[in-house]
């Protein structure tokens, strides 16, 4: 569904009777428009916000395969906990959490958008819209955290730790 | 790429009854209607849905828990002990963490299964990397549900300047 080109290029579509499946939407648009056919799904930008939902949805379950065992050690001791803590006040750990939270901002925004192309009535109608409105929101979100988050950390005190 | 696919159609029932219902044009009875329409919803379509649910609900989640831990106050530095099991004494924050958990382990385990789904066409390695999804997901589920109502926030053996203040009053 996300990234087939149907409502962008609606009007250069060969017409036909409605196609639910976008596997069958996706043939059609390459027909007779010098694409190569067959071999791979090809739909447009969508189709690499969706890799990257995809391989952002796996990191972020790697990290909380670690997180949940890093605050497991509360269980052992205040010691041993605040020093496994402790380990993420390295500099370099401050820029791992703006790319986290960046990954999960974008899963979460896309997100929304995969459920709005899904539920609402016409959705997939704006989902290229609805791609733009996300960037802008991601853009916005981030530079609130980006500059709270480093201002907590590399640049707490005004230094640059 | 199968789930291109899959993404399309997911709800078995609600197709199901379409087709039949289109199909059969004015001989369909509202008796047949309603049978189809019953058919239980398959099991690769509940988990599509679920994903949806659960997303919708990890957004509050997710944004309560970054607000709290690592936005407000001092910001990420601020976790300590005494920070996290100061928290935790609040039933409010504990059943937060325990809907986070859950959420993220099982939102994140569907989504891994259909990544393994996805790309490993070997069904037996395919079985042991779902088996072992399986495990690890119930595994964090309960050390993390452990750990969240079993901890003790003032444990005796600890030096006072490491506790929640609340130890002392
Ligand atoms: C913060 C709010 C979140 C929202 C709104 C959200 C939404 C979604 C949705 C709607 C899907 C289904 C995509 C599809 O069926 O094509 C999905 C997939 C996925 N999500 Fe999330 N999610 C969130 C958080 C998370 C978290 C915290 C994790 C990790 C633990 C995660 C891991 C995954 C994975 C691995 C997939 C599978 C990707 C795929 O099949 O392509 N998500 N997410």
């Amino acid at each position: 569904m996300i990234g087939v080109p149907q409502f962008r290029d609606r009007r250069r579509l060969p017409q036909g009777p409605a196609l639910d499946f976008p596997a069958a939407q996706a043939a059609r648009f390459t027909q007779g428009r010098g694409l190569k056919r067959g071999s791979l799904y090809r739909g447009a930008v969508g189709q690499w916000v969706w890799v990257a939902h995809r391989i952002s949805g796996v990191a972020i379950f790697l990290f909380l395969f670690v997180h949940i065992l890093d605050t497991a050690v509360i269980r052992i001791s205040p010691a041993a906990y605040n020093q496994i803590i402790g380990m993420y006040h390295a500099p370099i750990m401050a820029l791992g959490e703006l790319v986290l939270v960046a990954a999960v901002t974008f899963h979460a925004l896309n997100g929304v958008r995969i459920i709005l192309i899904d539920y609402w009535s016409r959705g997939a109608e704006f989902q290229q819209h609805m791609l733009y409105i996300l960037i802008g929101v991601f853009v916005i979100l981030m530079s609130v955290f980006a500059f709270i988050h480093l201002g907590n950390t590399l640049f707490h005190q005004g230094a640059l730790l | 790429m199968t789930t291109t696919i899959n993404q399309g159609q997911p709800s078995g029932a609600a197709v199901i009854s379409d087709a039949v219902a289109s199909d059969a044009s004015e001989t369909v009875t509202k008796r047949t209607a309603r049978k189809t329409r019953r058919l239980r919803p398959s099991r690769e379509s509940v988990g599509w849905e679920f994903m949806r649910v659960s997303g919708a609900f990890l957004i509050a989640l997710v944004a309560f828990h970054l607000i709290t831990n690592v936005l407000m106050g001092a910001g990420v530095r601020q976790i300590n002990f005494a920070f996290v099991a100061g928290k935790w004494a609040s039933p409010f924050s504990q059943i937060a963490t325990f809907l986070l958990l859950v959420l993220t382990v099982t939102h994140g385990a569907n989504g891994v299964r259909s990544v393994i789904q996805d790309y490993v066409r070997n069904s037996s390695v395919s079985r042991i990397l779902l088996f072992a999804l399986y495990a690890l997901a119930a595994a964090l589920l309960l050390l993390g549900g452990l750990v969240l109502f079993t901890l003790d926030p003032c444990p005796p053996a600890a030096p006072a300047y490491l506790l929640p203040d609340f130890c002392f009053s």
